[in-house]
């Protein structure tokens, strides 16, 4: 057993964090005012390798595991948690089902675009009547000689009106069920394919989330991922890397809280001394970083494991169920140890306190999860 | 041009504070690195080599608590570090004449570079002495650096808002401030290449020919109080209030 | 022996004065150094500063370099058998300094707060970490070299009755790889607060925009210093752009001196200024809670002190 990152680990915290507080840090505020989508950021990102943090060398990636991949999202959203989920969602639900699924066509033609930044990813899953029962849905996809047509829409698509490559789930044979649901990489740029409404959100206010549609849209059969039928496989396993990376978006949601908090505690004046000094921050403060470090290491023990091989579905749902939950109730906290200044948008735990809600919702509510964990205990 | 770095794992000064009972700085648990300073001497190692070519070593005296930090600067372009265990408690002249030994093991460098001071104790005093054990000049307090093919000149900051333009032949010794460059960051891509690169640990009689004895000893680190001094200056007459004002300011270095 | 070389006179009577001080200690006489051409008028003001005697090197020995002159230097201890090096704590003295040592081969010590005998043995103190802490330095080896900053001691009355030999000497050196090929001031960039060393900031107690020339002419005493404001400066009135906004969203500084002008001191700006190494604050209202955070406050209308403050300003710089 051994609780210490390796020195590449090590390497990889240090050069985000530097990256995260230099050239994140100082523009976060006024994306999330401005609602603007952090595209200067992915661009110097992609220089740096973060947005192939999984993909393989040859495909231009820097082939690092899960472990590091947690740790760049937990930094990053520590500064920026849209810019987090952006990353997020780019990496393990576009990129990794590639990786793991697709053909050395698909490989070669599209990782080295989403490993550079010249093609952002979405994943287009959810749908208005299908969200965490993804059985449910409606989006077609018929084939028609060397191509398949698809119709319907899909919704809160992260980076949906920005990506140049989305993961398009589509039912090819209802009759199957969830065994009839085929996955597709579709170019943004495709006929058919349309932005809707981009949504004005509570938080995460840089990450454009919108509907797509796609109207008699044309892909090539070359863009099948994996076999027909096998879309629900790879959404499955897909949300499984993606749940790592939302548990570790939250932890950096919450440690930004607590970093926040030490902050102000100790500069805040009240009856003559800083609050740090009295009992009842003290305990606040102390059960958020408890709490905070518990769900970080919940999150490697689950990136861990992905890395070791082995199954980790249950794993990540613990991490991704207690980190979001862990960073809701720091940013509730947190803005109790601000007081009044907490509620005011001067200060960052407000944006944090908006942020973290939507973790314990997106990739799987915190209901889902615990209906994951329950399914694994029971087995 | 062969190139060596000269660098320093340090406590994260920001991070330090002082232990209220004892008046000594908590150095136990801060956090430790490369600082900025050096990290712009590699940076400039780096583009000197991306355009001449040739070899950066890294060098380091002392105990490295964490490696990756020294790893971090083969990533970011070095080719390889030497680790050099002093004998306990090296001072500058220990320091100096380790470095100066090592670069003279290593053989034909035509550059040497240190920051201007390493960011815990800042005296700014291993750059100037290595350059001497060396027999080399020394450009100190480099701003700017531009390597030539025969000679290297160098904009140095001499303080009163002047700068120096100077040039030297090589080899040469250059400290540099951190306005020099902004170091980059290595990618997850160089990250992980760095791990091939060779890091060596040197022990000083390996390749020392001579004993070398420290010259200084540092007896005591005691905290300063950052309280504030909440002096209002109030006397009768404004006058008197404004020049005391200004007197104190002298007495405290900032009028220079 | 003391020895005292800096290439500025002001610091070298400062030297002087320390050096006396630790002359009656130890016996022996103070000696300073001037390198380079010089009239006789200057030699004496050293003697009327205290110094015993002024070595005067020779002009051929040309410009100041580091290599250079601890040449000279390390040929003038060995003359006049010197014990204690003191230098001048300008860039120039602190890469000469380590040099000589080096040369001498002895300790050094770089930007001596205060330098003592303790137990028979040299003791300096300066400031680490950031001036977070103070390290206390023993020589374990003799020469003692050491550099001083500018305005640590005070220089000893001028007193014009006072006499000492002035020698002339000519030093032999080799001539270095180095050449100087300009000296040029430096362009002031765009503002940069975070990496200022001195901010003058403004706050609503300027009653418009133009106003805030009176900081700019007090910055303009102090070494050029930067430009900063709080939030209503930048972000309401917009009499500044907001790069030279300090505070919690704007940017945090961690000047050498930070001086408050009209700045009521609320916690978002003290915020951004609190890592400041000494703050002043002058203010009208004396409960503003920036003098709270300030190491010297002056209570008084920010029209009538400033120019009064300019004047004493550089009056003190001379």
């Amino acid at each position: 057993m051994n609780f210490e990152l390796t020195d590449n680990q090590k390497m990889v915290r240090n050069m985000v964090r530097d990256f995260a507080e230099n050239e994140i840090e100082p523009v976060a505020d006024e994306l999330d005012e401005k609602k603007e989508y952090p595209d200067e950021i992915l661009d110097k990102m992609s220089d740096l390798g973060l947005l192939g943090i999984m993909i393989p060398e040859e495909y231009d990636g820097a082939g690092m595991d899960t472990v590091s991949f947690a740790i760049a999202i937990e930094e990053i959203s520590r500064k920026c948690a849209a810019t987090g989920v952006i990353t997020e969602v780019h990496n393990s639900l576009v990129a990794s089902p590639i990786v793991h699924y697709g053909t050395e066509e698909q490989k070669k033609k599209y990782l080295p675009m989403l490993a550079t930044g010249k093609k952002i990813g979405a994943f287009g899953g959810t749908e208005p009547d299908a969200g965490t029962d993804l059985g449910a849905m409606q989006t077609t996809a018929e084939k028609d000689g060397d191509s398949y047509i698809i119709n319907g829409q899909k919704t809160f698509i992260t980076s949906g009106s920005e990506a140049g490559i989305v993961i398009v789930f589509a039912v090819t044979d209802k009759s199957k069920g969830r065994k009839g649901i085929s996955a597709f990489i579709v170019e943004s740029d495709t006929e058919g394919f349309q932005v809707g409404d981009v949504f004005d959100k509570l938080g995460l206010h840089a990450n454009k989330v919108s509907e797509l549609f796609f109207e008699d849209m044309e892909v090539p059969k070359e863009n099948l991922l994996g076999e027909e039928g096998k879309g629900y496989k790879i959404a499955l396993s897909a949300l499984d890397h993606g749940r790592i990376g939302i548990g570790a978006q939250a932890v950096g949601i919450a440690q930004a809280v607590l970093d926040e908090s030490i902050e102000y505690s100790q500069q805040r004046e009240q009856f003559g001394k800083p609050i740090s000094n009295f009992q009842a921050i003290q305990w606040k403060l102390a059960e958020i970083g408890t709490r905070t470090e518990a769900a970080r290491l919940l999150v490697y023990n689950a990136a861990d494991a992905a890395d070791r091989g082995e199954r980790f579905t249950k794993e990540a749902s613990m991490a991704k169920l207690f980190a979001s939950e862990v960073a809701m109730n720091a940013a509730t906290e947190g803005i109790q140890i601000h007081g009044g200044y907490g509620y005011i948008d001067e200060y960052k735990v407000e944006q944090l306190f908006r942020d973290a809600k939507i973790t314990e919702i997106y990739e799987g509510t915190s209901e889902a999860q615990k209906m994951v964990i329950a399914r694994c205990l029971l087995k | 041009m062969n190139i060596a770095v000269c660098v320093k794992d340090v406590v994260d000064v920001s991070e330090i504070k002082i232990d209220e009972k004892t008046n000594e700085p908590i150095l136990e648990g801060i956090s430790r690195e490369v600082s900025d300073i050096e990290k712009s001497a590699v940076e400039e190692a780096i583009k000197i080599k991306e355009e001449y070519g040739g070899k950066i070593t890294v060098l380091t005296v002392g105990s490295v608590e964490n490696m990756e930090n020294i790893k971090e600067l083969l990533a970011m372009g070095a080719d390889e570090a030497v680790i050099i265990s002093p004998p306990e408690e090296p001072d500058y002249t220990v320091v100096s004449e380790l470095l100066a030994g090592a670069i003279d093991e290593i053989g034909d460098i035509d550059i040497v570079l240190c920051g201007e001071a390493s960011i815990d104790l800042f005296s700014g005093q291993v750059g100037p002495r290595v350059a001497e054990l060396l027999d080399i000049p020394q450009i100190t307090y480099a701003e700017g650096l531009e390597a030539e093919e025969e000679k290297i000149v160098g904009e140095r900051d001499v303080g009163g808002n002047k700068v120096m333009t100077v040039e030297s032949s090589y080899p040469v010794l250059v400290t540099v401030t951190k306005e020099i460059n902004d170091p980059r960051l290595p990618s997850l891509q160089e990250i992980l290449g760095a791990a091939n690169k060779p890091i060596n640990e040197w022990e000083s009689d390996e390749f020392m020919d001579h004993e070398i004895k420290p010259t200084m000893e540092t007896k005591d680190i005691r905290g300063v109080s950052m309280e504030r001094k909440n002096i209002i200056f109030d006397e009768d007459e404004l006058e008197d209030s404004v020049k005391k004002l200004a007197e104190n300011l002298a007495k405290e270095g900032l009028l220079e | 022996m003391v020895l005292i070389y800096s290439d500025d006179i002001d610091i070298t009577k400062e030297l002087i004065a320390k050096g006396k001080e630790l002359a009656d200690e130890t016996g022996g006489k103070v000696i300073s150094t001037i390198i380079g051409e010089v009239d006789e008028e200057a030699a004496n003001e050293l003697i009327y500063h205290g110094s015993d005697e002024v070595i005067v090197v020779d002009a051929e020995t040309g410009e100041f370099k580091a290599d250079k002159y601890a040449q000279v230097l390390n040929q003038l201890v060995e003359k006049t058998d010197s014990e204690i090096i003191l230098i001048g704590s300008n860039k120039n003295g602190k890469e000469l300094a380590p040099r000589l040592a080096v040369k001498l081969e002895t300790g050094c010590v770089t930007d001596c707060t205060d330098l003592y005998f303790e137990d028979d043995a040299l003791t300096a103190e300066r400031i680490a970490y950031s001036g977070k802490a103070i390290a206390v330095q023993t020589f374990t080896s003799k020469p003692y070299v050491a550099t001083i900053p500018p305005k640590n001691f005070d220089p000893l009355p001028k007193d014009e009755s006072r006499q000492g030999e002035i020698t002339r000497e000519k030093v032999e050196v080799t001539e270095t790889g180095l050449r100087i090929i300009d000296i040029q001031e430096k362009e002031i960039k765009g503002v940069n607060v975070e990496d200022a060393e001195i901010i003058v900031s403004c706050g609503r107690g300027f009653d418009n925009k133009e106003d805030i020339e009176l900081a700019e002419e007090l910055a303009g005493s102090l070494r050029g210093a930067t430009i900063g404001c709080s939030r209503p400066v930048a972000a309401d009135l917009k009499w500044l752009p907001e790069d030279h906004w300090i505070g919690l969203s704007g940017h945090k500084v961690k000047p050498n001196l930070y001086v408050a002008i009209g700045i009521s001191g609320q916690i978002q700006h003290i915020a951004g200024m609190r890592d400041s190494e000494t703050v002043v604050a002058i203010n009208e209202n004396e409960d503003a809670p920036i003098f709270e955070s300030a190491d010297y406050g002056i209570v008084g209308d920010l029209y009538e002190v400033l120019p009064k403050l300019i004047d004493a300003i550089n009056e003190e710089k001379g």
